[in-house]
């Protein structure tokens, strides 16, 4: 059974920590810092390696949940995490100076995921800023990728029903990429 | 406009015409939900107008299809599991830009899925042809629709590929029922895009024992111990 990493990743203010938070059956192992960018988020500090939780499904298997830095100086941390990872949770704030074109820029960092097909796009702050709508990031990820099938949910890191959906559904990409072969599969 | 009337407010500012009753072989006209779904499976891909859905005793929604929303009389949203009597009115000259439904109207998608679910009672949509493969066009926004597992897993069966109802059923394991009821759900909403029979180029389903006792089955009872 082993392990399944996933990736939780945006940028700084969409919610990593939080949601990891919520999810995680174990207190988050966090690593912050000051935050040297509080022209870009007013928040004191933020994290500078990564953040971490897990859920156990037995003995001998656990999802480990790692959230990467927002400020992209310490993108070299994404690579290091992304060779084991089996998917991608990437959270933008719709309050974000053009969040679609954010959610572009962090997805081309994981193209490799993106390719895989294991990604899951999350929204988050669509209560404070509604616009733009989620129709927009779809649009915008279907010509960026076309084929790729990314879910793009509205949500809310504090809320447990909705990062549950959120993990479930990647996981259910991730069982569906791996489980049906096709004719092109089968004839080889 | 009070968020309790009782009536769609601005019905008379605009020219509504009733939509007669779709019928399917034999003549048997669509009741309840159903005929509501074929109403707005006639609608859903216009870009203006407003319907009005007269449900009896249980009010009227209101659909703006420009803002892609809804609106009905009774507070707080309880829909009836199947009205004995549905009738849709549909005004293509509703002006998109005027304000008429209140604030507190609710997102499309999540009145369609309701209706999706309960319609056309365990048969395939009236629409649909018997063979014909569904390929997912764009995932619906799951966390904010009433949802079963269940569903995530086979809406993730049919963004890998097309496949029949029947396909869809044994390659997640889920019942023909439930298989069914999505299908048709994801078509009314707009997030399917068919195949005729015969013309398929993708997924064989294959009924795997790894959709049953994958990672998503193993993380979803844990999740809900």
């Amino acid at each position: 059974m082993g392990e399944h990493v996933i990736l939780f990743a945006g940028p700084m203010g969409a919610g990593k920590t939080t949601a990891i938070s919520t999810l995680s059956e174990i207190p988050v192992v966090s690593t912050e810092a000051d935050n040297s960018e509080r022209d870009v988020v007013d928040k004191a500090t933020t994290t500078i390696a990564l953040d971490y939780g897990e859920i156990t499904i037995s003995e001998d298997e656990k999802v480990r949940l790692y959230g990467v830095p927002g400020q992209r100086r310490f993108d070299f941390m994404w690579s290091i995490l992304k060779e084991r990872a089996r998917g991608l949770v990437l959270l933008v704030n719709n309050d974000a100076a053009d969040p679609v074109a954010l959610a572009l820029e962090y997805l081309a960092s994981f193209e490799e995921l993106v390719a895989a097909r294991t990604v899951v796009l999350g929204v988050t702050r669509t209560d404070e800023a509604p616009e733009p709508g989620l129709a927009l990031y779809r649009a915008a990820l279907s010509s960026a990728w076309p084929g790729a099938m990314i879910p793009v949910l509205s949500v809310d890191p504090r809320k447990t029903g909705q990062m549950h959906t959120a993990l479930l559904m990647l996981v259910a990409i991730i069982d569906a990429e791996a489980g049906i072969p096709t004719n092109s599969e089968l004839s080889t | 406009m009070p968020a309790q009337a009782s009536t769609f407010q601005h019905e008379n500012a605009f020219d509504f015409v009733m939509l007669p009753a779709a019928t399917r072989q034999g003549g048997v006209p669509a009741l309840g939900w159903t005929r509501v779904a074929m109403d707005l499976h006639r609608l859903m891909n216009e870009s203006v107008g407003v319907a009005v859905i007269e449900l009896e005793t249980a009010g009227q929604i209101a659909v703006d299809f420009s803002r892609r929303v809804y609106w009905w009389t009774q507070q707080p949203p309880s829909f009836p599991l199947e009205p004995r009597v549905a009738r849709v009115r549909y005004a293509r000259d509703y002006r998109s830009d005027a304000p008429y439904l209140p604030s507190r109207s609710r997102e499309l998608d999540e009145l369609v899925w309701y209706i999706g679910r309960l319609a056309f009672a365990g048969e395939a949509a009236w629409w649909q042809t018997e063979g014909d493969r569904y390929r997912l066009a764009h995932w619906p926004n799951l966390t904010e629709l009433a949802h079963e597992p269940e569903d995530m897993s086979m809406i993730a069966l049919l963004a890998r590929g097309p496949l029949t109802v029947a396909g869809l059923s044994a390659a997640s394991g889920g019942t023909l029922d439930s298989a069914v009821s999505l299908i048709n759900t994801l078509d009314l909403m707009g997030l399917l895009a068919a195949e005729p029979a015969g013309e398929s180029t993708g997924v064989v389903p294959q009924p795997k024992p790894a959709q049953r006792d994958g990672l998503f089955a193993r993380l979803r009872a844990r999740l809900v111990r």
